[in-house]
């Protein structure tokens, strides 16, 4: 009897360590401080740049409808590295996004993907209020 | 007596059978830390609008025998590097990282990331539960030292949303590029970035099928 109760125990412990396997993420020690990075422009651009990016954006978009305006710039986006999917949000618009408020806002950062990086800000900017005008 | 015996040996064994084989993968060293980074050429989060390098992935392994039953395992928030001009990458929550095999996961149901460009405002691409995919590559000791590596893969779908303002495409999803950089070439060509056993160098890091 005692060595069956003694068998008995054994097993259970050997079944019980088996239970460390249960999935999970329990155990401590990751971290869950955010970190965030990014816009860390090593020059800002001077009032001349600034300007001259803005008018640059501008005159890229005068003239259009945002929905032209995003096929206009479909293929230069695309040779400059757009996605797929986000292509096709901007240039085949949804009513409800092309009848958005924000669509030309849309339209012109799809503009400035063609353009280098520290220009696209300012000269999405100057777009939008192009296609917004024309609306 | 005997028949006592033998019933409780069955009953003890069916006992651990019965623990659910829940995990896929195991991590070794057991306790140790270990550290992906890419350097320069560090796997980066792209969308259209811009893209942020992770410079760093860091955890420690945990202790036998969790670290051999375990599917994914904390790490640090990762690394991230200088990004685009215009681009802001906020990760937070607790982050995982482990896999099945060489096919890896970094993120989480606890996980968040959130990215903002400043050529699209009032919009951020979010989720509250991503997923950086990469094939994780064990390295060997013999002949000589050769380090584990990982490759950024590819990465799951955030959602857009309102942010200070209308956005156009809210609600809409797009898909994360997760990938190596490769210098002098298109984005995924595909380097790998080194993993390391912090605790001891001279040992590699092995993702392997879980005991």
């Amino acid at each position: 009897m005692r060595q069956g109760l003694c068998i008995v125990c054994l097993l259970a412990l050997l079944a019980l360590a088996g239970c460390g396997g249960e999935a999970g993420n329990t155990q401590p020690g990751g971290s869950t401080s955010p970190t965030s990075s990014g816009d860390v422009p090593t020059t800002r651009p001077s009032a001349e740049q600034a300007r001259a990016w803005r008018a640059r954006g501008r005159a890229a978009c005068a003239g259009m409808q945002p929905v032209e305006g995003a096929r206009h710039f479909k293929e230069a986006a695309e040779r400059a590295g757009a996605h797929g999917r986000f292509v096709g949000l901007v240039t085949e618009p949804t009513a409800a996004v092309e009848q958005s408020p924000g669509y030309p806002k849309l339209v012109a950062a799809f503009y400035a993907t063609t353009l280098p990086a520290p220009q696209r800000t300012l000269a999405a900017a100057g777009c939008a209020e192009e296609l917004a005008a024309r609306e | 007596m005997k028949r006592k015996f033998a019933v409780l040996t069955v009953l003890g064994a069916l006992l651990a059978f019965a623990v659910p084989a829940s995990s896929m993968a195991s991590m070794s060293p057991a306790t140790h830390t270990f550290e992906i980074a890419g350097g320069t050429l560090s796997p980066k989060i792209g969308t259209s609008l811009g893209s942020c390098p992770i410079t760093k992935i860091s955890g420690t392994i945990p202790g036998s025998p969790a670290n051999e039953t375990e599917t994914l395992f904390p790490v640090s928030t990762p690394t991230i590097g200088t990004c685009t001009a215009g681009t802001t990458l906020t990760l937070g929550g607790s982050w995982t990282f482990g896999g099945a095999s060489y096919q890896t996961q970094l993120g989480g149901p606890a996980a968040t990331l959130t990215m903002k460009f400043s050529s699209l405002p009032n919009c951020k691409l979010s989720s509250t539960s991503p997923a950086l995919f990469g094939i994780w590559s064990n390295g060997a000791t013999s002949p000589k030292l050769l380090k584990s590596s990982y490759h950024a893969h590819s990465g799951s779908a955030l959602t857009w949303s309102n942010d200070g303002g209308t956005c156009a495409v809210a609600g809409q999803t797009e898909t994360v590029t997760w990938t190596g950089q490769s210098a002098g070439a298109p984005l995924g060509a595909g380097t790998a970035a080194t993993v390391t056993d912090l605790s001891n160098p001279n040992l590699v890091v092995v993702l392997g099928a879980n005991k």
